[in-house]
């Protein structure tokens, strides 16, 4: 017996040799001790490398107490089910999608990134993309091009991820609006407001845009936005009270109307977005009263009567300054918050109607809530999942809901306008909006500075859409937008409905 | 370039020669005054009164006096003459005076000065006349014209002591000894006089503390030998200093006797380490061994001498040291970097995702890039290099990293997990093996190379490079060969084994083989061998050349070149023989190997006629593409030497504006040659200018030369302007070398170093040398090798990293923190006392990080260090005169 010392991974071994058994039988020794397996084992410290299962103790200079080490290891190289495409591997075109997923931006044609923002922000709109694209021209319309270049355009930006250059577009809208294409006395088309451009384009886009049962396209505006896909959308339905201050005793009127955008007045007291709203809705104006037989100063109380999917707010942020003949920025801090309720500013109709709704939600939170608690406290991973899944359907279903929505379109749309379902416009049933995209300006006129859309792509993050370029950023850089100084201030916010549950909607519908 | 041929070059000297000249100038002045006074010029009559004027009652006295004796020592009566010399001697010797004006005696007896001599010439032999040369050799010292009349009249004179005149009359005897030695040499005259003067002067050098003047004497009178008698334990380090640094300055084989008088003032003063390291420098076995076997009684002093040979990693020849192999085989040298690592709590492995700070700059890439992954890869193991552990390839649980890339890519990932095991032959192997099972021909070659990357300057009895790596270097595959002969070449660089020529040396034969695999075996044979001038090796890469006839042109053949250059490097004179025999070679196969050869010579000598070769080489106005290799070897010259690097950042100046392309290519990887792993500002400037050149290869070359010069540094500066040329490339193939660089920038997480000179900068390390010159060729042609296939030569590097730490160990060698300060080095050659070796210190407890310019030195004096260069791995033992009060001390225990 000879004792030799074998070292393996930073372990020693005393292991003894018998010089009249084959090298094997030490290798079987070995691997008793290490579990290296016997055809892996690489022994060292003998002459002329590493030691051979033929080989025979007598010819190698064995010693008692030799040093020896062993490599190997019991550990398999694991290959991956699926191989790896590389970059480099594929077509360039398909590289260079793949190298920026971003989605793609809008040249800037000279002071035309109001447009462009304004456009990158009702992008994030699928229903809208969904009504354009079905669209069928129409003839002896106003809109039909600008309906047919908005198509053309979408299309792009959807399919690209390079920046893609709306001249058409461009060319058309300005056709349809000739005050868009106002020129500098140095011959350059002006920087334009991006909130008239979105008006101007909702309004056209509604005027093409009817529902089936509509006809005719010459009621007057305000039934023509009700009466179409846009309205069903962005329409807010509201009832409009005036109280005569100036005669208490005169009955009060109301008007229905629909609007297209709320309005956030900023004063001196104004912080938050919801205080703006609220004073927005709440102003004196005076018209002829028909009991004083003269002008008389009303109060305007303005309440909700329906919400539509989505909502635009404008932070009116511009005043006309009689001294300077322009439209300044008021850049007082407004935060505004990512998810709105507006419930507050609801018809009490309205209230009860969203109330059971509201509560479910609630009840089904903190059931989640308990339900966590729960596996917090007990251990099962499989709950722990299906928990996440409830949490996350909130945020996720945002994402998912108007694609599939698009795609059953697709299949129905060939009746045309045979996308009204429930589904579709459905309207927001708890009163509850989270922010979807907000369209910045930088500057302190109007008429001057920079437009940029910052939309949501998924949970904390969004996209930046400066003209041509895409970037990426998170919850963090949006709160930044808020105002108070000359970075990108918040003018224009749109919202969408937060979802719930398939379940409720079929709840809500059959109480209808 | 240095002035080689100046034998008296220290700074401190330059400074008294300029104030000689200053004085010179002013003496001219008062002479031209004079001589008017005696013309008795009516214009200049008024300037004489008004200068009559201004003379002190005291001073006018003197001069009366002086003119009397003067007039005195004319006389015929011998004693009188006599009295009046003896009394003028006292007036000079008495006179004290600053150093920047002329003593008063010797100012108003210069117009007496030509009557002296004629005296002199007049006057009869005797006691009165050799007085009388005495006086003149003083005086003619403040006459100064070029006859050397001081030395003349000294040895004409009485022969009385030297000293009696003070420092200022032997420093100019000294200077005039050295000039009239050459003469007399030239005239083939007995020297014995001035020998005997000499042997006069230098004690009283010696003993004023003004020994560079000894040295210089002793240098310019060739007798450098006799310092001996003078050496004690006061000025021994100034003196070995000083011979040091001169050596630098003095053209061979001059410097090496003076680094071998060096040697043996150091062994006579039992300074071994000193000694060893002078002995490094020269390269001499014999005298290592002959140092080893000195102290081989002393175990501290020898495992110190032990760590010293660790980090220029060489053995001594025909020594039995068992008692050492541990620290001379480098096997502890993972354990001591862990413990560092431990010590500065940066154990934790890195993502290459946390150097890229890629979260900064909102670019997060989709898709797997391979040429990405691949620059992860080696980004990976450049940070967590010598850390065992890291999160792509070694972590727990798989991450299937190695997957994740293609072909060449896979060979150079796995074979990065040797950089990550680096140095820890027990642990690494292990992980490492999986690898070899891969039925991936790429994986299982690159765990060969990473097998033979991990025992890089690693020596074990159980050879596992060898062992495991042996058989694959004939195997059919010529990848698995080259992986193989690779990592044979980076494991045993510098190691001269011969079982490893009997084993490569047929590879170089193999005609089938394309010139890729030749001209890596070149590679790591002349790694193996490196400046080992072996003659077989030489003839046997001169015949492959020759019998490779056109392909010797080809790219990849610049290694088999390099492999030979590299047999010579540092050689010198020992490499013409080569050259003349590579001159049978034509075309440009032969002039890229001459380049290389010639180079290699000469690297770090700082030789300016061979730094003029190449320039002249590179102004020829021709589009020669050896042109960048020229640039390339005028930065290995001139490098390890502050004023040469200098000079070399002007030429490269030039260079810039009037070079062609190759030239303006490869200046870019000159100038990470010259100061690795050392930011300089001045360096960082031009490469970032640089980096954002229109030709692609520039750039890369600039982006890859930051990551140089600021290897394991953690530079801020270089940190962010990489991170902004990461943004600025976006998509190009520069992205790659801009991921490289940051990689080397962090390499061992900031602790390790590329540099191949250690030891205060005065020890150049071979094998470093050759891993960054591998690397540096193959930037020559960075579109061809470096960014396509054969990106594995990044891995060279391994060759040159080492750890740049201090740290301390007691006798035991277990660790032993003590406080030290680390601080800017401070140049102290020639100064006189003991001057301050650091400034701007901070103190901190070992281990400590020390960088390319700064010292350390002990704050404690509890403890003796066994060296008295602290760096590296330094033995302390305790002081036996420690002082118990001092507040550290007692906080310590």
């Amino acid at each position: 017996m000879v004792k030799v010392n074998v070292k393996w991974n930073k372990e020693k071994y005393e292991v003894d040799v018998d010089p009249s058994e084959p090298v094997s039988s030490f290798k079987g020794q070995l691997y008793s001790l290490t579990m290296v397996p016997i055809e892996r084992q690489k022994i060292m410290g003998f002459k002329g490398g590493i030691l051979k299962d033929d080989a025979q103790w007598k010819d190698l200079d064995l010693t008692e107490g030799k040093n020896l080490m062993l490599m190997g290891s019991a550990v398999e190289l694991e290959k991956p089910d699926k191989p790896i495409v590389f970059l480099e591997d594929l077509p360039p075109s398909k590289a260079a999608a793949l190298n920026s997923l971003l989605p793609a931006g809008l040249t800037n044609l000279g002071n035309t990134c109001y447009l462009n923002s304004t456009l990158q922000c009702l992008k994030t709109v699928p229903e809208l993309l969904t009504i354009i694209k079905n669209y069928k021209p129409k003839t002896n319309s106003r809109y039909s091009n600008l309906l047919k270049s908005s198509q053309g355009l979408f299309n792009d930006l959807s399919r690209l991820h390079e920046p893609v250059t709306p001249s058409v577009f461009l060319n058309t809208f300005r056709m349809c609006f000739p005050r868009f294409s106002e020129k500098s006395p140095e011959g350059l088309y002006m920087q334009q407001d991006a909130e008239e451009a979105w008006g101007e384009l909702l309004t056209a886009y509604a005027h093409e845009l009817p529902l089936d049962n509509a006809n005719g396209t010459d009621s007057h505006s305000a039934d023509l936005i009700k009466r179409s896909m846009i309205g069903k959308l962005f329409g807010i339905q509201v009832v409009e009270k005036f109280t005569c201050k100036d005669n208490p005793e005169e009955e009060p009127t109301t008007r229905e109307e629909t609007l297209l955008k709320l309005a956030c007045n900023i004063t001196v007291e104004t912080s938050y977005l919801f205080d703006g709203l609220k004073k927005g809705l709440e102003e004196e104006i005076s018209k002829a009263s028909p009991t004083l037989h003269k002008d008389a100063i009303y109060t305007k109380k303005t309440l909700i009567k329906q919400l539509p999917k989505y909502i635009m707010v404008q932070f009116v942020r511009f005043h006309w300054k009689d001294a300077t003949k322009t439209k300044s920025k008021i850049v007082r801090v407004v935060q505004f918050p990512f998810t709105l309720d507006l419930f507050d500013l609801c018809t009490p109709e309205y209230k009860e109607r969203l109330s059971p709704n509201r509560k479910r939600v609630e009840d089904e939170f903190n059931a989640s809530l308990e339900r966590k608690r729960k596996v917090i406290g007990g251990s099962g991973d499989g709950n722990d999942e299906d928990d996440k899944q409830v949490e996350k359907k909130a945020a996720v279903n945002n994402d998912n809901q108007p694609q599939s929505s698009t795609s059953s379109n697709d299949s129905v749309s060939t009746t045309g306008a045979a996308v009204d379902d429930d589904v579709f416009f459905k309207e927001n049933e708890t009163g509850k909006y989270e922010l979807c995209a907000v369209l910045t300006h930088q500057g302190r006129y109007a008429e001057s500075g920079h437009y940029v859309a910052w939309v949501k792509k998924s949970e904390n993050k969004w996209y930046k859409f400066d003209d041509r370029d895409v970037t990426e950023h998170t919850d963090e850089d949006i709160k930044k937008l808020s105002g108070g100084g000359d970075f990108h201030i918040c003018y224009l916010a749109l919202y969408r409905t937060l979802t719930v549950k398939p379940k409720s909607s079929s709840t809500i519908t059959e109480q209808k | 370039m240095p002035q080689k041929e100046v034998t008296i070059p220290v700074p401190a000297k330059g400074g008294s020669n300029k104030e000689e000249d200053k004085k010179d100038n002013k003496d001219t002045e008062e002479k031209n005054t004079t001589t008017n006074t005696t013309t008795k010029d009516n214009k200049k009559d008024k300037k004489k009164d008004k200068k009559e004027e201004t003379l002190s009652p005291e001073d006018e006295k003197l001069k009366n006096d002086l003119e009397l004796l003067v007039e005195r020592s004319r006389d015929e009566k011998e004693e009188i003459a006599l009295a009046a010399l003896e009394a003028l001697k006292t007036e000079i010797r008495s006179s004290t005076s600053s150093m920047t004006s002329v003593p008063k005696p010797l100012k108003f007896l210069r117009n007496h000065y030509s009557t002296l001599v004629d005296i002199y010439k007049n006057s009869k032999e005797g006691k009165a006349k050799t007085s009388l040369a005495d006086i003149l050799s003083v005086l003619a010292m403040a006459n100064g014209n070029d006859e050397r009349d001081t030395l003349k009249y000294k040895l004409l004179g009485s022969g009385e002591a030297i000293a009696s005149w003070g420092h200022e009359y032997v420093k100019h005897l000294a200077t005039e000894i050295g000039v009239e030695y050459d003469i007399k040499k030239e005239e083939n005259q007995s020297v014995e006089d001035l020998l005997k003067l000499v042997d006069e002067i230098v004690p009283f050098q010696m003993t004023h503390n003004a020994e560079p003047e000894a040295c210089d004497l002793l240098l310019e009178v060739e007798q450098l030998s006799k310092i001996f008698q003078y050496i004690d334990e006061n000025n021994y380090s100034r003196v070995c200093l000083y011979l040091f640094k001169c050596s630098y300055y003095v053209p061979g084989p001059d410097d090496i006797n003076i680094l071998k008088v060096c040697v043996e003032i150091y062994i006579k003063m039992k300074q071994y380490p000193d000694a060893l390291r002078v002995a490094m420098k020269i390269s001499d076995p014999e005298l290592i061994t002959e140092i080893f076997k000195l102290v081989e009684n002393n175990k501290s002093i020898l495992q110190q001498l032990g760590f010293l040979v660790a980090r220029q990693k060489i053995v001594p020849d025909n020594f039995n040291y068992d008692s050492i192999s541990d620290i001379i085989n480098n096997s502890k040298l993972s354990e001591y970097f862990m413990n560092l690592a431990t010590d500065l709590d940066i154990r934790e492995p890195k993502l290459p995702e946390e150097i890229f700070q890629s979260h900064l700059d909102s670019t997060s890439a989709i898709a797997d890039s391979a040429r990405m992954n691949l620059a992860s890869s080696f980004v990976n193991a450049f940070v967590n290099a010598g850390f065992g552990k890291d999160k792509l390839m070694t972590a727990e649980e798989d991450t299937k990293w190695w997957f994740k890339n293609r072909e060449l890519g896979i060979l150079s990932t796995v074979a990065s997990t040797g950089m990550v095991v680096l140095w820890d032959i027990d642990g690494g192997l292990t992980k490492i093996d999986k690898f070899l099972y891969s039925q991936e021909k790429h994986c299982s070659n690159g765990a060969l190379m990473a097998i033979g990357m991990l025992t890089s300057g690693i020596r074990s009895e159980m050879d596992p490079a060898l062992s495991l790596l042996a058989e694959h270097i004939n195997s059919s595959n010529t990848g698995t060969r080259i992986s193989a002969i690779f990592g044979l070449g980076l494991a045993y660089a510098g190691t001269q084994r011969q079982d490893l020529m009997s084993l490569l040396s047929p590879c170089l034969d193999d005609d089938k083989e394309k010139m890729e695999f030749i001209g890596i075996v070149g590679l790591a044979l002349g790694l193996i061998f490196i400046g080992s001038c072996d003659p077989e090796l030489s003839t046997l890469f001169v015949q492959t050349l020759i019998q490779r006839g056109t392909a010797a042109s080809e790219s990849h053949a610049r290694f088999l070149h390099l492999g030979l250059g590299l047999l010579y490097l540092g050689k010198q004179d020992a490499a013409e023989l080569a050259l003349e025999t590579l001159k049978a070679i034509e075309g440009k196969g032969g002039e890229y190997a001459r380049l290389t050869v010639e180079a290699c010579a000469y690297a770090g000598t700082g030789n300016v006629l061979k730094v003029q070769n190449m320039l002249h080489f590179c102004s020829d106005g021709q589009e020669n593409p050896h042109h960048g290799l020229a640039v390339l070897s005028i930065a290995l010259i001139a490098m390890g030497e502050e004023l040469g690097s200098d000079m070399c950042l002007r030429m490269f100046d030039h260079l810039l504006q009037k070079g062609n392309v190759h030239i303006k290519r490869a200046i870019p990887l000159a100038l990470g040659l010259l100061s690795p792993s050392n930011p300089r500002i001045a360096i960082m400037d031009i490469l970032s200018k640089l980096s954002h050149d229109n030709d692609p290869e520039v750039a890369q070359g600039a982006i890859l030369s930051l990551g140089l010069i600021g290897a394991g540094t953690n530079n801020a500066r270089i940190g962010g302007m990489l991170r902004a040329l990461a943004v600025f490339y976006g998509k190009d193939v520069h992205l790659f070398f801009v991921r490289i660089a940051q990689g080397l920038l962090h390499l061992g997480k900031g602790t390790m170093t590329i540099n191949p000179y250690h030891s205060d900068r005065t020890l150049m390390s071979p094998v470093a040398v050759g891993g960054l010159l591998a690397l540096l060729h193959a930037g020559l042609d960075i579109k061809n090798i470096l960014s396509t296939q054969s990106h594995y030569l990044f891995f060279s590097i391994v060759c040159s990293m080492y750890p740049r730490m201090l740290m301390t160990l007691d006798e035991d060698l277990k660790p032993l923190p003590v406080s030290v300060r680390v601080g800017q080095s401070v140049d102290i050659v020639g100064l006189a006392g003991k001057p301050k070796t650091i400034t701007g210190f901070q103190t901190h407890t070992t281990p400590v990080l020390l960088g390319y310019n700064e010292r350390a030195e002990l704050a404690t004096d509890d403890y003796i260090p066994l060296t008295n260069i602290l760096e590296g791995i330094v033995i302390l033992k305790p002081n036996p005169n420690a002082s118990v009060t001092s507040p550290l001390a007692s906080k310590k225990n």
